[in-house]
């Protein structure tokens, strides 16, 4: 099981469209999901309602283990679910879900709040891998600057590496010479940026106002379907590859 | 300038080619309890907070009665400190007889002093009498 946190302390970086694109992407290839959202917007249970997809709240479903956590979601799963969305409302378990949800799904995504929040560290410190969307924009960078310190202080006090890639989202669906400079700039400082870029195109939009999964969009509805299909295989590809070089650089550190 | 920068193409070389997740199948793991706690502190020294609960929305609950908005309450105020420091002030109103109102008035108009200091004088009057009594 891999552990994927979206981590941004702004709001509309694209943390919650990355977590969809990337959640829809693995559930084409069979794999099962849980989508932990510690957003108090709800966008994913928003999503996840209308769909009648398996919807778990942690204030009404209390978890007081592992082993209990584990359970709840086999149980909202049944026999068909892939997808599990759950919501961390009460945000006192998370530590509990994340491990209960370690024995039922192949990735835990997490969505936490474009804040400031405990949540969001408290998932870094157990995360496989951290991606930090951003999309071109002065702002933007400055608030990657600010999420990145801390997860290096994470990674400092822990003495536990955390695994993060920058992912530049919502940029023009040709790359600028600004997204250029921005790429060029990071890497300079040392930053690990995804080589894939998230950029803006309707059918991302799509995906919450039809509250689909990619796959299951129609071409007649949503422009340049094939493009953002191709661009979401790419994303999940370059994910599976780097958690997968993480891991193998760990064991090696471990030996 | 190289026909692929970013690396783009080499990225979706086989795009539909099969994800391989068998390497990340579903294992039972476990907190590492020590980046757990040494995580709080750095959250709480970069100013991370941690938010309130966010509950589902529920049905409007039955709208209550709004509570009276309050004057000064001269009771609580007068119960929780003997006196004030001379730079507060607080207001003072009450309901008295005519007859009484009338006098107050007349002797407001006789002395040259604010009001207050005209009844902090009879308080006095009236705690000394009481304690030469006693």
């Amino acid at each position: 099981m891999a552990l994927i946190l979206l981590a941004n302390t702004k709001g509309g970086s694209g943390k919650t469209t990355a977590a969809l694109v990337l959640a829809g992407e693995l559930l084409t290839h069979n794999a099962r999901i849980v989508l932990l959202e510690g957003d108090p917007n709800r966008p994913l249970v928003s999503w996840a309602e209308t769909r009648g997809a398996a919807i778990i709240e942690t204030s009404k479903h209390r978890a007081k283990s592992a082993e209990e956590a584990r359970k709840i979601i086999e149980e909202a799963a049944g026999d068909t679910e892939r997808l599990v969305v759950i919501h961390d409302d009460d945000q006192e378990g998370v530590f509990e879900w994340i491990e209960g949800a370690s024995a039922w799904a192949h990735f835990v995504i997490a969505d936490p709040e474009g804040s400031p929040n405990e949540w969001l560290t408290d998932v870094a410190s157990q995360a496989d891998l951290v991606l930090i969307p951003f999309a071109p924009s002065a702002l933007d960078a400055r608030q990657v600057s600010r999420t990145v310190q801390v997860l290096n202080k994470v990674s400092k006090r822990t003495g536990r590496a955390v695994n993060y890639r920058l992912l530049l989202t919502r940029a023009n669906p040709i790359a600028t010479r600004d997204e250029r400079e921005i790429r060029q700039s990071l890497e300079k400082n040392g930053l690990s940026l995804l080589r894939c870029t998230l950029r803006e195109r309707p059918a991302y939009r799509g995906l919450f106002k039809l509250d689909a999964t990619m796959e299951e969009l129609s071409p007649e509805t949503v422009n340049g379907l094939d493009g953002a299909r191709k661009n979401a295989s790419e994303f999940a590809r370059e994910i599976l590859d780097t958690l997968r070089a993480n891991a193998t650089a760990d064991s090696e550190v471990a030996q | 300038m190289s026909k692929d920068p970013f690396g783009f193409d080499a990225v979706a070389a086989e795009p539909n080619k099969p994800l391989d997740i068998s390497s990340f199948a579903p294992k039972a793991r476990k907190t590492d309890v020590v980046a757990a706690k040494a995580v709080r502190e750095v959250a709480r020294d970069a100013g991370f907070t941690r938010r309130a609960a966010s509950k589902a929305p529920e049905e409007p609950a039955t709208p209550q009665e709004k509570p009276r908005k309050r004057r000064v309450n001269l009771g609580e105020l007068l119960g929780v400190q003997d006196r004030y420091p001379d730079t507060e002030r607080a207001q003072l109103n009450m309901l008295a007889p005519v007859p009484v109102v009338l006098r107050w008035r007349k002797l407001l108009a006789a002395t040259p002093a604010p009001a207050w200091e005209v009844l902090e004088a009879a308080m006095d009057a009236l705690e000394a009498a009481r304690a030469k009594s006693e």
